[in-house]
């Protein structure tokens, strides 16, 4: 009876140890597995820790789209299987580099435009109506940014048809580069997209919208003016405004050859 | 719509397109759209991506941070600036990979760029360049019509396939002569220049480098056309801040806010074909870890790389992050490359071009140790 006792006591034992052995197997199959990825899962000795299952459920995570992963030492002999098997050298490869989700919880915001325009209820001069003007803005070391022609209504701006420049194509030679305006008309004003920071096809609106606004030392012009030379671009039949984008270029917005 | 031909007429320095079909020896359907943007003079990968979550960042280059990024998780942040970028992170249209560099730790503008343009391990030893080669093997061949293209995309010589690029007054001569000697000079005397440069001149970088944005246009119209090209090269010059680099504001975070508007063109002139391209950046180097005496950063090694485009599928940072402190850093100042950046070269001419991972490490880029980083991008 003793002996069948202690022979029970000793396959119990073998049985535990065996078992145990195989976990120790298991584990450490997965470590020398991650050891040759970036996932690191501390020494190769066939102990559980924190970082052994840690960096086998980053690895498994990363596989699975981001998907949280909950692998625990019970699963140690199901992963082994895995890693030794097809999936081994594509679960390797994605091993290789780590990848971290993105998540943004923040308002990226409106997109700021390098230069605003905004004409809305600028007025000229509640006196002046013009049928039809040509209107320049023009950079300061000279580039045309945009040109066109404009209506005044009782000093209000009624923008017509009109042209914005892209690049730095200033002499007005290299017609290919200037771009169909997209400005957006309205009654007291225009919306304009520039094409050079936004391509919107023509009759199409886009956002962000950019606004030109008529900076602190816009000057009104005089009210009436019969004697303008056509070309007096200089001059500026309603006067020359001169205004600031966000990054300190000036720019001149001039009004000419008025009929 | 612009015609082929007044577009080959107007297309800047900045830009050169290839790839367009030839009956007979194209494959068919036409798909997969590859356009890299050059960022020449290297890119500081850290004020652009700030690993926020390492602490050894505020440690090293407190001044050099912005003081608002955008958090896109633990770890990583993104510049203010990168407002189109990061809402194409957002929308999984884009990924980042960090602490990436081509194999070049010489710290020299020319032979760095023509490193990350040939693909090689040595400056030099080649005359074509990778995504060349790898529209050869992908029987993407066009008409030869100049030599003048960038060493990118210049491939075997029976299949040389590229497009002129040139137009006037966009780059001024200037500028482009000042850009020439910093390039051929270092330390005191390249900060002395750049200085000098800053000074004479009157914002004449981002009057120019308004340019890119047009180009951008003009190449995502030109691509999204059926028989349109696959592959264009666009350069965004002036990452080279010696001095005065910027962190919140200032000359970095400007190219930021032009390279971000690219990025935004490019999509919105490509309209369909946005699916099927992907937009890489390559920068012949990163930047010191620490400023220097001139508020800017000098000549690295590790960078970044941003990727934008319908092909892929689910946005990530991608980065075997080294840390930041100062037993991490290659040479006790340096940002350490962990990822070749050759890897993410294949990962794109595999998802455009549809050639195997193993066929383009072994002929485009003849290393077989370059690992495929595919599924971490485009998977």
């Amino acid at each position: 009876m003793t002996k069948i006792k202690l022979k029970i006591t000793l396959f119990a034992i073998l049985m535990v140890f065996g078992t145990q052995v195989q976990a120790e197997e298991n584990v450490l199959c997965i470590q020398k597995f991650l050891t040759k990825t970036v996932f690191n899962p501390g020494p190769s000795d066939g102990a559980w820790g924190k970082k052994t299952e840690t960096a086998i459920n980053q690895l498994m995570s990363q596989a699975n789209n981001f998907e949280p992963q909950n692998i625990k030492k019970s699963d140690a002999e199901n992963i082994c299987k895995t890693l030794s098997g097809n999936q081994g050298s594509k679960l390797n490869e994605i091993g290789q580099f780590k990848r971290f989700p993105i998540v943004i919880t923040e308002d990226i915001g409106e997109i700021k435009s390098l230069t605003d325009f905004d004409f809305t209820n600028s007025t000229i001069s509640t006196n002046v109506t013009y049928k039809r003007c040509v209107f320049d803005i023009i950079h300061s070391e000279g580039w045309r940014r945009a040109s066109g022609t404009v209506g005044i209504n009782n000093g209000i701006l009624v923008f017509k048809n009109h042209e914005w420049y892209a690049g730095l194509a200033s002499s007005g030679r290299e017609h290919l580069l200037n771009e169909e305006a997209n400005l957006k008309l309205t009654n007291t004003g225009a919306h304009g997209i520039l094409p050079h920071l936004s391509y919107v096809a023509e009759g199409e609106v886009d956002k962000p919208v950019q606004y030109l606004i008529l900076g602190k030392d816009y000057i009104k012009p005089p009210p009436k003016c019969y004697s303008c030379s056509p070309s007096s671009l200089e001059e500026g039949i309603l006067g020359s405004n001169n205004y600031t984008d966000d990054y300190g270029d000036t720019y001149t917005f001039k009004i000419s050859s008025c009929s | 719509m612009i015609s082929r031909r007044h577009f080959l007429s107007i297309a800047a320095p900045a830009l050169a397109l290839s790839g367009y079909p030839v009956h007979g020896f194209t494959k068919e359907p036409i798909e997969g759209r590859i356009i890299v943007i050059m960022l020449q003079g290297g890119m500081d990968g850290l004020l652009a991506i700030p690993p926020v979550g390492d602490d050894n960042l505020f440690k090293q280059r407190k001044a050099l941070v912005a003081s608002n990024p955008l958090k896109l998780n633990p770890l990583f942040g993104i510049h203010p600036n990168f407002r189109n970028f990061s809402k194409m992170l957002k929308s999984n249209e884009a990924s980042i990979v960090h602490a990436t560099s081509f194999p070049y730790t010489g710290r020299s503008h020319f032979e760095g760029q023509n490193i990350a343009q040939s693909g090689s391990k040595l400056p030099f030893s080649t005359n074509t360049g990778w995504l060349g080669r790898a529209m050869d093997f992908a029987k993407i061949t066009g008409k030869a019509l100049s030599l003048d293209a960038p060493l990118l995309i210049r491939g075997a010589p029976e299949f040389d396939n590229f497009y002129p690029a040139n137009i006037e007054k966009t780059r001024s001569p200037q500028t482009a002569l000042i850009d020439l000697i910093k390039e051929t000079h270092d330390g005191d005397v390249m900060i002395a220049i750049d200085k000098l440069s800053r000074g004479s001149m009157s914002r004449p970088s981002r009057l120019r480098a308004r340019d890119p944005l047009s180009l951008a246009t003009k190449a995502g119209e030109s691509m999204r056309e059926l028989n349109g090209p696959r592959v264009a090269v666009l350069t965004i010059p002036e990452f080279d801040d010696h001095s005065s680099i910027g962190s919140t504001t200032g000359h970095h975070p400007e190219l930021f806010t032009l390279l971000d508007n690219v990025f935004y063109n490019l999509k919105t002139a490509l309209k369909e074909q946005w699916d099927n391209t992907i937009v890489l950046t390559t920068t012949e180097f990163g930047r010191t870890v620490q400023e220097n005496g001139s508020a800017g950063t000098d000549h690295g090694y590790g960078s970044v790389g941003l990727l934008a485009g319908g092909l892929i599928n689910k946005s990530s940072v991608v980065a075997n992050w080294p840390g930041l402190a100062s037993k991490d850093l290659y040479e006790k100042r340096d940002l350490f490359a962990t990822i070749d950046y050759r890897s993410v070269c294949s990962a794109c001419i595999e998802a455009a071009f549809g050639l195997e991972h193993d066929f383009i490490i072994e002929k485009v880029f003849e290393d077989k140790k370059i690992a495929r980083i595919y599924e971490h991008i485009f998977g």
